[in-house]
């Protein structure tokens, strides 16, 4: 399992310097905006929700501690800014539940495409988790980190939506 | 299924489903951080202090006692009010920058037989600007080192997606940077800013050679100078930008350059009231 991406192993101090947060921040946006498209899938608001957080973790950038988490800490404000977007825009969730999503290129083979499919008939939060888990590579203490939960309840979450898509799954398998 | 397979169908699944961010988005974040550093350096959150708290309390109780009718209690709440706001007005209104001339709040004491002028006025009115040719520059100046501040990027820079004219062009010098700015009569159109070694620049027959040992290639699309009723060369001579020159205006397309004393970062980003490309370049 592979923890934090290249470029989240810097230095340790505890208030970043802005160009350092810049740099650092960029370094994250793919995942931060692939996640936030993940829990609300909508592009547009998802950057919207992605660029709230980039402000957000900036005013609040005195408490990142090491500037190796960067990447977990501003994904779980990235995660936090998209369920407040899903709470205060309800009708939104509504509008693109109804929306057939298009047909992929990437995707060729019936069981992917299955599979795609029924990722995005998860509840969101779960689609979040696995996510996190099975995309982004993250360990399960820094995938409950995320989404703001306890270890054991990102990991049961994790193999629920799991077990949704392959049912015989061995919750063993997820460690 | 293995869980090796479920993992990269799981995977690949949303690779399908999601895209990279745009780089408008990347843009987009750059500029808000820009704004909110900004802000933060000029400090303009002012916090709400206590005297308007006490200020409030007293209109109430002055409300109270005009209505109970103790002429007694209301001309002692209206004093205190009144000392209450002018102390509110002292601390909300902003602190006056001291390049600013301000009109004195005591214009004249008492009339003199034989009037003097006032040394204060006159330093005003006298007082030289650092930009002769051209107007101040975006009023707003960070105390923040712009060196630490995100946005500046000595790579190409891009972004605008409108259409209108340009109205002017200025520049303008701040602490740690010089500013070049051209406004527009409506949404700042697509621009293009190109660093390059050297201070010469492409134009219709030929090559054209600006001040400076470097250069920043603005290109402008969608738009036209047939408004411009700006300067179309500026020298001012500031410790980076030497010289400013509208090169050419043909076909929506619109090309400055910029010669600048030596290679230097830049930030170069969209404003809107009034609409305006503004480049910063690090001194």
């Amino acid at each position: 399992m592979i923890g934090l991406v290249a470029g989240d192993a810097t230095s340790d101090s505890a208030v970043l310097e802005p160009a350092a947060f810049t740099a650092h921040l960029e370094a994250a946006l793919d995942a931060a905006h692939r996640l936030a498209t993940v829990m609300l899938r909508d592009r547009s608001a998802a950057e919207d929700a992605v660029q709230e957080a980039a402000l957000k973790a900036w005013r609040k950038r005195d408490q990142l501690r090491g500037a190796a988490s960067f990447r977990t800490w501003f994904l779980s404000i990235v995660a936090n800014e998209c369920r407040m977007a899903r709470r205060t825009r309800w009708w939104h969730v509504i509008r693109v539940a109804e929306t057939p999503e298009p047909r992929v290129a990437e995707v060729t083979d019936v069981t992917s495409g299955e599979l795609r499919d029924a990722v995005l008939r998860l509840d969101p939060a779960d689609r979040a988790a696995l996510f996190c888990f099975f995309y982004l590579d993250l360990p399960m203490e820094e995938v409950a980190r995320v989404l703001g939960i306890s270890r054991a309840a990102a990991r049961s979450r994790v193999y629920r939506a799991a077990q949704r898509l392959r049912p015989e799954l061995d919750p063993e398998e997820l460690r | 299924m293995s869980q090796r397979q479920l993992h990269d169908r799981i995977r690949r699944a949303f690779s399908a489903v999601t895209r990279p961010p745009r780089p408008l988005l990347t843009e987009r974040i750059r500029e808000s951080l820009w704004d909110v550093a900004v802000q933060g350096a000029e400090g303009r959150r002012l916090p709400v202090p206590p005297v308007a708290l006490i200020a409030a309390v007293l209109v109430v109780l002055l409300a109270a006692a005009a209505v109970l009718e103790v002429p007694a209690v209301v001309g002692t709440v209206a004093a205190a009010g009144r000392a209450v706001s002018s102390q509110v007005a002292r601390t909300l209104t902003p602190p006056r920058t001291a390049g600013t001339p301000t009109p004195s709040a005591t214009p004249s004491r008492t009339p003199s037989a034989t009037p003097t002028p006032t040394p204060a006025a006159t330093a005003a009115v006298a007082t030289p600007t650092a930009t002769p040719t051209a107007p101040p520059s975006v009023p707003a100046a960070p105390a923040l080192p712009p060196a630490t501040l995100p946005g500046f990027s000595c790579a190409q820079q891009y972004g605008g997606n409108g259409q209108a004219t340009m109205s002017t062009a200025r520049v303008g010098a701040q602490s740690g940077y010089d500013r070049f700015v051209i406004e527009f009569s409506g949404p700042v159109p697509a621009f293009e800013v190109t660093p390059q070694d050297s201070a010469a620049f492409a134009q219709s027959g030929g090559q054209v050679q600006l001040q400076g040992s470097a250069g920043l290639a603005v290109v402008l699309r969608n738009t036209s100078g047939s408004a411009f009723g700006g300067p179309r060369e500026l020298r001012p001579g500031f410790p980076v930008i030497q010289e400013a020159r509208l090169l050419s205006d043909s076909q929506g397309v619109v090309q400055w350059g910029i010669g600048i004393a030596r290679p230097a970062c830049f930030h170069a980003w969209a404003l809107t009231g009034p609409s305006r490309l503004v480049i910063d370049i690090a001194t």
